[in-house]
This record gives structure tokens, C-alpha cells and sequence, in this order.
């Protein structure tokens, strides 16, 4: 009997606690579309497909606006989302952007957000179409001497790259659990200009650098050939065939500095850039091994100490030396972070790069030989019979992530 | 029907001490200290040791013993956070001192484990939900670790007057765990626990005794990689989360957390004839826990910055008696629990805490054992446990919830050969499901659901049966008694169900040998 009370007690104490239960914390989004420039303003902001991405879980949800350009997002997890509007109409020639990063949803709450859209008008000029940056998966070997920039010509027509930039630009990524790490967005606007720790630039009187349509050029941190000797040869990359090389080391004792000969070669069959500016006291142009944020800048910009402005947080008593690029002379720019998550770190404009691209969307990808690169526009190519790339202004949508580089992949490709 | 033979058994057991059984030649001097050591420490833990100045009142006969002890086992049917292989080595010794003039009482244990357990999945902090804590490193990739265990327990009690007895328990455990595979973890966490307390005599057979006691842990991992893992192809393997509910977790987590545990709490214990044949005890226990995990590079900076915290309050109630009689004695136990715990994760966009985890466990437990000195079975035993387990992932309205009872009984032969004592014993055991309840709310394409929460629920909404034998010699080396052991463990899911998707997986068994030798 004493068993069966027990047992009873048990039961009825079980009852209670299952009914005795919190509410859950699921929230809704209301995502209103406007048009940021008014003289565009006849776009029917009806049926667009809008992209809440969770920067956690990455988990997708989409909505179509309705009559209104609202589109509801009735169950979402808790958590901080970034969303995203992407149209590509080339028969139109329209591509519309809209982003808006770092989006909390609260429980039991609907989140109200404006994402303003902006038209942009393809430019069928050099664009960036490959950054390898975060290092080799072999062992060590190659370590960040590998990495390299692909710029590739979009248009129909040959296109001269002499005396154009490429520059890196300064900040952090949005690594996981960094003490010291914030958006340099949080002391220096990003509207006008775009801030560089390191800027090159490609030689030539005018005619010395053509690029084919279709057709790329490399400049490579060292024309070297890393598969070499290498028992992890699939991971590594032959940057033998580059058109260019970054070697700053005479440059920096030309100044009565030290470069970093160690990590920084000198191929005297491969033309070197002109070494334009490199922060102090860094020794050696690497793009960010966490998440490139890279610019094609146009040829008639002087960079001078006048261009220079000092970047300081509270969480670090360094002063940062950056050069300012005006943001009009960039011709295309990259913006790739740590992860899903980092959208807060962005280093660019959304006129240039309306969102960001990541190689793995829980990071990571720290010597994994990945790379980034830009995807084929398929339409576009078809009614142009040749490669024509994505050029939405927004690596979201332009950018893959692939796992071992490809330079020159385009080049075998026809329409 | 099930119920009534249930039924029928309990209330044979209530029966058995007092039926009359008789077989003198089978008596074994051997096997009565022997019982008798076992039986006491087996009282101290269930009954003494909740308040440790209740060693004052009970005075229990000067015992030890050491315990070395080997098993190694295998098989897939094991929790999927947990292990797919087993080998350790323990070694434990304890003692119960009393001196007659003294007013001092003593209790001591130290014990040591060192072992390996393969395979462990989804989990790089090893031993994780503790008071049902949603909060552990995890990652795809499974791994092998090497384990060490360091436990020492020391009680002393000292009678103040005829009324009074003050006493302190302390309990200090190191665990040391290392991954041996990438992502290599060497984690440390150091348990350490503080008991005073005091036995108040109300009348000739009746004490309360009152009992603070502390509890303080730390645990600090140590990741590395000695090899490369992040090219594309591993993608998902190697990369480290830092889970917070059934869906919720932190992700690209690069840096160290140190966990840290405060648990207080109280007792308040009554006992009836704490030293005689006819002993009734009850008891009732409440600690509330904070478990924190903070970043260890701002923790030594700031002190501040905590990733996420977990708060826990549990209740326990139990009730013990014993009746001695001439040739036999009974033990019964009753525990009940209940535990609730929530979880609080640190959103890193809006700088806030999110309530977002629920637990709830309620579980209670029956056991009783009767012994019989002359008699060719010489111990019995039958148990009952209750569990039901609710965990809540708010965030992702993600909710797992089952009911289960464990039952088991025991019983254990013996003969004589000259001055040995030869004994067998089987403890079969089934557990059943009766209820269960897994809704992924939105959490269906979570790592969290397709890499542990399927699989856990899969695992923990299982029946499945089990047969403890052992096979055992009790004798005498240098006027010190002995016992050997050879242990065979089976647990198999009924009808094998194939639970984790492989053909081995219905099953899981371990065998082991141990030597024992009292003083």
C-alpha cells in the first residue's frame, strides 16, 4: 500500500511539473522594402523574395513581400539574423541589392526592419574574381606565402590594368571570443572613404597589362610553385603562372626598414608591383588571414601622407596608421569576414559590397586551402556567348566558397 | 497483471526477513565480516554519511578494507555522448574508526581510477549535463580519452556532550580528462565540498541533525590541434561549439572557457535507534547550484563576461530503515528527487541574457536488501526507480521529454568448500519506457537535432534489459579476509532494436575482476 502511495506521489508530482512549463521565446519579423533612391522609385517592391539567414544555426528562412513590400516572417528562433535581397534581371539590366545585418529577433515579439534597396548599374569592367587568403592545408608548408589576388576583365572589350591599385583594407573579422576585436565602423565612417594597411600598385606605362575579355591576371605574394616538394600537393597552388609578384622587402630597406625576406620572395622572372604604402610596422603585404576585405582601385588617385589617419580603440593601445581611399575611386571590392555571424565587422560600403562572403559559415577555414570566388553569371554568359561573372555588388550573392584554389579557372570555359 | 506480480514480489520482499530459514553448516566466519563490513559502509552512505555527525551516534565497528578492481567493456548500445569502449582501473580503500574511550568517530576514503574510454561523439568536455546543465564544448569528430580520477573523503565527529555532536565532512575530487585525438582537450576540474554539521538528541532513541554544507568545483579545459583539420572536405568535423540548449549553441568558438560551480546547501536528518536493530531515518536535502562559463581571457582580466550561466535547485526526501533479527536483517530505501535547473545564454548582439533553457528531472527510487547469515541464499535484493526527464529549448521551442522505470532484483547463492565461501549472484534488471515525447520545434535542420538529439532521445526512450553476474571466493590470507570476483555485465534492448543505426548497436557488455581485502 505504502508502494502504491509513492508511486501515486510520484505520478501526480510528475503531472504537475509537465504542466508547470514556460513559454517558449519565438519571434516574428516584419521586413519592409524601400527603394533608396526615389528616382527609382517605380519599382513594384511586390513578390521579392527576402532571406533571413540565422547567423548561429545558419538556418534559411524566406518570404515574399506583399502589395506593401512587406514581407512577414511569422516563426523564428530567438537569435540574430541577416537579411538579404538579392535581383539579377540582366534582360533588364537590373540588379537590386538590399541588406540588413545583425537582426535580433526577441521573443514573443515582432521585429520591425526597414531594408532599404539600392539599384545598381552593372559596370563591365575588371572585377575581382578570386581571393586566396587563409593558407594552405599541408602540413604547414606553404603557410600564407601562397596566397594571391585574381582580377578579371567582366567587359566585352581588352582592358588595360597599369597603374591600377590593390589595396587591403584594416580591421577585424569578427573571430569568436577576441577580447580586443571590434568593427572599425565603430571609429571611422566607411561612407566616403575605405582604410588600407596596405596598397600596391600595378606597373606600366598604359599598354603593358592588357587583359582579354574573359581573361584574368594574377598577382601573387610570391610566384612560386608550392605544390613542389610538397606531399600535400592537392592543397597547395603553382603561383608560377602570375603575372605579378608583391615583394616589398627592397622596398622597405630602401626606407632603412627590415622586410620579411623569410616570407617574402623576390621571382626575378615575374614583374613586381610598386609598393605603394604598408602600415607600420608590419613587414610584409599579407591580405587578412581570417577575412580578406580587398579594393580595385582606379589609376588616378595620388596616395599621399596627407591620406593618412590614425585608427585607436579602447581596447588596444595602438595607434593605426591607415591610408583613406575615397570610396568613388574604387572600381570593385570584396568583403569577406570570419563567419556568419561577423556581419557587424563589415569593412565596405554597401555601395560596393552590399553584403559579405564567407568561406565556412561556422568559421574555421584558418589553413584550409579554401578560396573565394566569384560565380559565373550563367544567363549572361549564354546570351553573351562568353564568361560573364556575377556583378551585384554583393559577395553574398557573386561569391562562392571552393575548396582548393582555382586560378585561371574561367579560361577554358566557353559559351 | 504485470502490476500485481510486481506487487507480489514487493511484498515478498517485505516478507522474506521474517520467514525462518536455517542451515548452520553453511555458516562461513569469513563471510560474516565480510558482510558485515560491507553492510556497514553500505548504511554509511545510504543513511550516515548525509549528516556526518550521526558517526557520534552510530559508532559502527572499526573497519577497512582495500579494493583493486579492473573492467573493461564494449558493445553500441551506449549513450551517444557517452562511450563505445570502457577499460579502467580503480583501486579504493575506506575505514570507519572509533576508539571506545574517544569522543571522536572517523570516516576516510581515498579512491583512484585511471582508464580509457573510446568513441566518445559529439562531446569534448566529457562529462557533461551535470544537475542537468545544458553547457558543454562539443564537435563532430569523435575522440578517445585517457581518464583519472583522484577521490578522498574524510569525515570526523566529535560528542560534545550527552546531548550534542559537531562534525565536518570534506570531499575533494580531481578529474582529469585528456582527449587523446584532435581537437586534443587536456581538462582538469577540481571538486571540493565542505559538510558541518550537528546531532542534536532529542530523547533516548530520537536525533535531528542539521548540515550546511558547500560545494565549489572548477574545471578548466585546455583545446589544441596538433594537426591541420580545416580543409574543406572536414568542414564540420573539427569545428568547436559551446552547446546552450537543444539547438541553441555558440559557434567558431575559439576560446577557453573556465566553468565554475557554487552549490550551498542544507540537511535536516531524523533518526530513530541510530546504533540498534531497529533504525528509521528520514531525511530532506535542498542545494541550489550556480554553474558559469566565462571566457577565460577576460575572467583574469575583469572578472567579468560570462558566456552563459546555469541555475539549479534540487530537493531529495529519503527515507531508510533497518531491522535487525536474529539471523537476518532488512535494509529498505526510499529516495525521491527532483532537480530543476535553467539556462541562461549571453547574446553577443544585444549584450543580454536569454533565459532559454528548462530541465526538470524527477526521479524516485526503492531498493530493498535482506541478508541472511545460515541460509544457502544468502542476500536478496529488489529495486524500483522512477525517472521522468524534461529538458526545454525555448529559443527553438524544442522540447524532449520520457518517463522511465528501472527494475531490478538480485539474489545471491553460496556455498562452502572447507574454510572458503563460494558465491553466485544475478542481478537481472529491465528498464521500460513508458512515455516519450521529442518535438524538434524549429530546431529540424540544427546540428544540435541531427547530430545529438535524435540519437540521445533515440537512446534514452529505449527498453532494454540487464544481467549483473558474479561469481565470487571468499577467503582468508594471513587472518585477513578476502574476496575474489569475476563480474560479467549484459545490457540489450529488447527484441534488438537497433538503436544507432548499426547492427552491434543493441547491446553493450563488460566483464571485470576484483580483489578486495578486509582489515
Amino acid at each position: 500500500m505504502k508502494n502504491l502511495v509513492l508511486l501515486a506521489t510520484f505520478i501526480f508530482s510528475v503531472c504537475f511539473y509537465a504542466c508547470n512549463d514556460d513559454d517558449d521565446l519565438l519571434g516574428s519579423a516584419s521586413i519592409q522594402l524601400s527603394v533608396e533612391d526615389d528616382s527609382k522609385s517605380d519599382i513594384d517592391l511586390e513578390g521579392i523574395e527576402v532571406k533571413l539567414t540565422n547567423v548561429i544555426d545558419n538556418t534559411e528562412s524566406v518570404a515574399k513581400t506583399n502589395t506593401d513590400g512587406v514581407a512577414f516572417f511569422e516563426v523564428l528562433a530567438a537569435g540574430t539574423y541577416n537579411a538579404l535581397v538579392s535581383i539579377n534581371e540582366p534582360e533588364k539590366n537590373l540588379i537590386i541589392n538590399g541588406t540588413r545585418n545583425d537582426i535580433v529577433i526577441v521573443s514573443e515579439e515582432t521585429a520591425t526592419v526597414d531594408v532599404e534597396l539600392s539599384v545598381v548599374n552593372p559596370k563591365a569592367g575588371l572585377v575581382i574574381k578570386e581571393i586566396y587568403s587563409v593558407g594552405a592545408n599541408d602540413g604547414y608548408k606553404s603557410l600564407f606565402k601562397d596566397q594571391f589576388i585574381e582580377i578579371f576583365n567582366n567587359s566585352g572589350e581588352t582592358l588595360h590594368a597599369d597603374g591600377m591599385y590593390v589595396a587591403n583594407l584594416y580591421g577585424n573579422t569578427g573571430t569568436a571570443g577576441s577580447t580586443t576585436d571590434e568593427p572599425i565602423t565603430n571609429v571611422l565612417s566607411v561612407d566616403d572613404y575605405v582604410y588600407a594597411d596596405f596598397i600596391d600598385r600595378i606597373p606600366g606605362g598604359g599598354a603593358d597589362y592588357p587583359v582579354e575579355p574573359g581573361k584574368s591576371i594574377i598577382i601573387a605574394l610570391n610566384a612560386m610553385n608550392f605544390k613542389e616538394d610538397n606531399p600535400a600537393a592537392e592543397f597547395a597552388v603553382d603561383n608560377t603562372g602570375a603575372d605579378l609578384e608583391r615583394y616589398s622587402v627592397k622596398w622597405l630597406e630602401d626606407k632603412g626598414l627590415m622586410g620579411n625576406s623569410w616570407f617574402d620572395f623576390d621571382n626575378p622572372e615575374v614583374p613586381n608591383m610598386t609598393n605603394v604604402y604598408m602600415m607600420a610596422p608590419q613587414n610584409l603585404w599579407l591580405f587578412n588571414s581570417y577575412g580578406t576585405a580587398a579594393v580595385l582601385v582606379e589609376k588616378d588617385v595620388e596616395f599621399n601622407d596627407s591620406g593618412i589617419v590614425d585608427y585607436e580603440t579602447d581596447k588596444s593601445s595602438s595607434v593605426y596608421k591607415l591610408m583613406r581611399i575615397p570610396v568613388e575611386k574604387v572600381i570593385d571590392g570584396v568583403e569577406i569576414l570570419e563567419n556568419s555571424k561577423s556581419g557587424a565587422f563589415k569593412r565596405l560600403p554597401k555601395k560596393i559590397d552590399a553584403g559579405f562572403s564567407y568561406l565556412k559559415a561556422d568559421g574555421g577555414a584558418f589553413y584550409s586551402s579554401m578560396s573565394s570566388r566569384r560565380k559565373i553569371d550563367e544567363e549572361s554568359s549564354k546570351a553573351l556567348k562568353r564568361v560573364v561573372l556575377l556583378d551585384s555588388n554583393n559577395s553574398a550573392v557573386d561569391f562562392e566558397s571552393i575548396d582548393v584554389p582555382s586560378p585561371r579557372s574561367y579560361d577554358d570555359v566557353k559559351y | 497483471m504485470k502490476e500485481k506480480v510486481i506487487l507480489s514480489v514487493l511484498i515478498s520482499m517485505f516478507m522474506f526477513p521474517y520467514m525462518s530459514w536455517s542451515d548452520d553448516t553453511l555458516y562461513c566466519e569469513v563471510e560474516s565480516v565480510i558482510q558485515h563490513v560491507d553492510l556497514t559502509l553500505y548504511r554509511y552512505h545510504n543513511v550516515y554519511s548525509k549528516s556526518p555527525s550521526l558517526l557520534s551516534l552510530w559508532r559502527p565497528t572499526n573497519r577497512s578494507y582495500f579494493d583493486f578492481d579492473y573492467n573493461g567493456g564494449k558493445g553500441g548500445f551506449f549513450h551517444p555522448q557517452s562511450y563505445q569502449k570502457i577499460w579502467m582501473l580503480n583501486f579504493k580503500t575506506e575505514s570507519l574508526y572509533h576508539k571506545s574511550e574517544s569522543p571522536w568517530s572517523f570516516y576516510g576514503q581515498f579512491a583512484y581510477s585511471n582508464g580509457r574510454v573510446d568513441s566518445v561523439r559529439y562531446n569534448l568536455s566529457y562529462d557533461i549535463e551535470l544537475n542537468g546543465s545544458p553547457y558543454y564544448y562539443f564537435m563532430k569528430k569523435a575522440g578517445d580519452w585517457n581518464l583519472q580520477y583522484y577521490y578522498f573523503d574524510a569525515a570526523a565527529s566529535r560528542v560534545i556532550n550527552r546531548k550534542l555532536a559537531l562534525a565536518f565532512n570534506i570531499k575533494y575530487k580531481g578529474k582529469q580528462f585528456f582527449r587523446l585525438i584532435d581537437t586534443r582537450n587536456s581538462q582538469t576540474k577540481l571538486e571540493t565540498e565542505l559538510k558541518l554539521g550537528a546531532t542534536y538528541t532529542v530523547n533516548k532513541g530520537n536525533s535531528i541533525s542539521v548540515t550546511a554544507q558547500y560545494e565549489y568545483d572548477k574545471m578548466e579545459p585546455s583545446l589544441s590541434n596538433k594537426f591541420q583539420h580545416s580543409s574543406a572536405s572536414e568542414k564540420l568535423l573539427y569545428n568547436i561549439y559551446l552547446n546552450a540548449g537543444m539547438g541553441t549553441y555558440f559557434k567558431a568558438v575559439t576560446y577557453i572557457c573556465v566553468t565554475t560551480y557554487l552549490v550551498p546547501g542544507v540537511s535536516v536528518q531524523w533518526i530513530s535507534n541510530p546504533s540498534s536493530n531497529h533504525m528509521n531515518s528520514l531525511s530532506y536535502s535542498c542545494r541550489s547550484g550556480k554553474e558559469e562559463w566565462k571566457n577565460k581571457a577576460i575572467y583574469s582580466a575583469e572578472k567579468e563576461n560570462i558566456y552563459s550561466k546555469y541555475e539549479f535547485q534540487d530537493h531529495t526526501v529519503s527515507f531508510a530503515t533497518k531491522r535487525g533479527l536474529t539471523k537476518s536483517t532488512f535494509d529498505g530505501l526510499f529516495d525521491a528527487q527532483i532537480l530543476q535547473g535553467k539556462g541562461f545564454k549571453f547574446n553577443d548582439t544585444s549584450k543580454k541574457y536569454t533565459q532559454n533553457y528548462n530541465f526538470t528531472n524527477i526521479n524516485a527510487e526503492f531498493q530493498t536488501l535482506v541478508t541472511r547469515k545460515e541460509s544457502l541464499f544468502d542476500q536478496m535484493s529488489l529495486g524500483v526507480k522512477l525517472d521522468f526527464t524534461k529538458k526545454r529549448d525555448k529559443s527553438y521551442a524544442c522540447s524532449m521529454e520520457y518517463v522511465n522505470a528501472l527494475f531490478n532484483v538480485g539474489i545471491r547463492a553460496h556455498m562452502n568448500i572447507k574454510d572458503k565461501y563460494l558465491y553466485v549472484s544475478l542481478h537481472p534488471g529491465y528498464c521500460h519506457n513508458f512515455s516519450k515525447e521529442y518535438d524538434e520545434g524549429i530546431a529540424g535542420d540544427n546540428i544540435y537535432t541531427n547530430w545529438i538529439g535524435n540519437p540521445v532521445y533515440e537512446f534514452v526512450s529505449t527498453n532494454w534489459y540487464c544481467m549483473d553476474a558474479k561469481i565470487g571466493l571468499r577467503s582468508v590470507i594471513d587472518k585477513f579476509p578476502v574476496d575474489f570476483q569475476l563480474n560479467y555485465f549484459l545490457k540489450k534492448t529488447t527484441g534488438g532494436q537497433d538503436v544507432l543505426g548499426d547492427k552491434t548497436a543493441d547491446h553493450f557488455t563488460r566483464m571485470g575482476c576484483k580483489f578486495k581485502i578486509y582489515f
